[in-house]
């Protein structure tokens, strides 16, 4: 059926939406200051490499830190300076990234998506990058691609169509040490998680890696 | 992005007296004349109040039994809406068994560039979920956006640049929006937005920022 415009046909629509999207101009008005106060928009510095260990260490600084709903700007005092923002508003300009960010800047990657180059991206870089977790999840972008999960090692990373987490360490008996920026309410940390038991988790590599 | 004429009487007054002495105000060269699949571009059905410039209307069809976003992907299934604009084309969709909505994106007449998921929660507002996976022909990179029309919308319209371009409601499924006025370096996208009723009346104008999340 192809409708320029036809209210009667529409309108018998079944579409299953029990849901509201934000309406704009009905943002809720809390902010924080931490993104205004600390973060900046510098360029990134482009390197020529990236190692698994070097990542980790890149993750390792974002730990503690807070979780901002599309954000992508922390510092490194192991606190959540602006604790208990809003959930899923863009807008509070709290301290943290989100999962997809946090991968963003931990694997280097570029705002350009048919880039694969490495793009070091300081702590207090405002910046979120263009994937999201399904964008991940999907393989999208000239540095990402899906892999089988058996393989994954260290810094590769078990996407969701709502969530990515990367890999710190593989556990004795199979779980995995899962560093990721989980929500508002648990910040960015390591935790042992079964993404890679759960059929919702898809594996995810960057491209590129030196070690 | 400038924000919507619609909203600076003054401008729109400025815009028309120009509009009148140069008569060349609907012939921009940036004016379409297809969209993304080569159908011909046809004007809305109706006078929508407040669009001062060359109005474009998107194609909307319901369901189709072979709706497919790509392999590994759920299907679409007979409620999904498919839409077709100017430089992107899309499918919105719930999924069986989940209570979240779903987008594929495509910047082409065929083949999908990016995937949207978001969850629905009863009485909890989502953002609009930018997506900007996809590029247009040359490279620019082409948005695309949720916006939940006001119950009583029959059109939501986006300006874009040297035109409107008008998406028909369906039903109650949030409003898949193209734009290619998106900032990179922000992870983000200003929609300049407008609701209209069947007859054309304007009921809302807003400015929504959309940006990469979740």
């Amino acid at each position: 059926m192809t409708i320029y415009r036809s209210a009667a046909a529409v309108a018998v629509l079944s579409f299953v939406a029990s849901f509201a999207l934000t309406y704009a101009g009905a943002a809720a008005a809390y902010h924080t200051r931490f993104v205004a106060d600390n973060c900046n928009y510098a360029s990134p510095t482009p390197t020529t490499f990236i190692t698994r260990d070097g990542s980790a260490t890149v993750a390792l600084r974002a730990r503690h830190e807070g979780y901002q709903w599309a954000g992508g700007c922390w510092n490194d005092n192991d606190k959540d300076d602006s604790p208990n923002d809003p959930t899923t508003n863009a807008g509070t300009g709290g301290e943290g990234g989100d999962c997809s960010g946090f991968t963003f800047k931990v694997w280097r990657e570029a705002l350009d998506t048919s880039n694969a180059g490495f793009h070091q991206w300081g702590m207090l870089r405002n910046v979120h990058g263009p994937y999201t977790a399904a964008a991940f999840k999907a393989g999208a972008g000239a540095p990402n691609i899906t892999a089988s999960k058996s393989g994954l090692i260290k810094m590769d990373a078990l996407a969701s169509d709502g969530h990515i987490g990367l890999i710190y360490a593989v556990n004795p008996d199979g779980t995995d040490q899962i560093i990721e920026a989980k929500g508002e309410a648990y910040g960015t940390s390591i935790w042992t998680r079964t993404y890679r038991g759960s059929s919702s988790y898809s594996g995810v590599r960057r491209v590129g890696w030196s070690s | 992005m400038v924000p919507p004429t619609a909203r600076r009487p003054a401008a729109r007054l400025a815009v028309a007296v120009v509009c009148v002495v140069a008569s060349a105000c609907r012939h921009d060269a940036a004016q379409p004349t297809q969209l993304v699949d080569g159908t011909p571009a046809h004007a809305p059905p109706v006078t929508l109040e407040g669009i001062s410039t060359t109005a474009v209307t998107t194609i909307v069809r319901i369901g189709g039994a072979k709706l497919s976003c790509g392999r590994g992907l759920p299907a679409p299934g007979l409620g999904a809406v498919r839409r077709v604009g100017v430089s992107g084309s899309s499918i919105t969709f719930v999924a069986r068994g989940e209570r979240a909505v779903r987008a594929c994106d495509g910047a082409q007449a065929d083949g999908w560039c990016g995937h949207a998921f978001a969850h629905i929660r009863s009485n909890r507002r989502l953002d609009p979920r930018l997506s900007l996976t996809c590029s247009q022909e040359g490279g620019t990179p082409l948005g695309f956006a949720w916006v939940q029309p006001r119950p009583s919308a029959a059109y939501v319209v986006i300006e874009q640049r040297g035109y409107a371009e008008v998406y028909p409601v369906a039903g109650s499924a949030p409003v898949r929006v193209t734009t290619a006025e998106v900032d990179v370096a922000t992870s983000s996208a200003r929609l300049d937005v407008s609701e209209h009723a069947a007859n054309g009346r304007r009921i809302s104008a807003y400015v929504l920022d959309a940006q990469v999340s979740g």
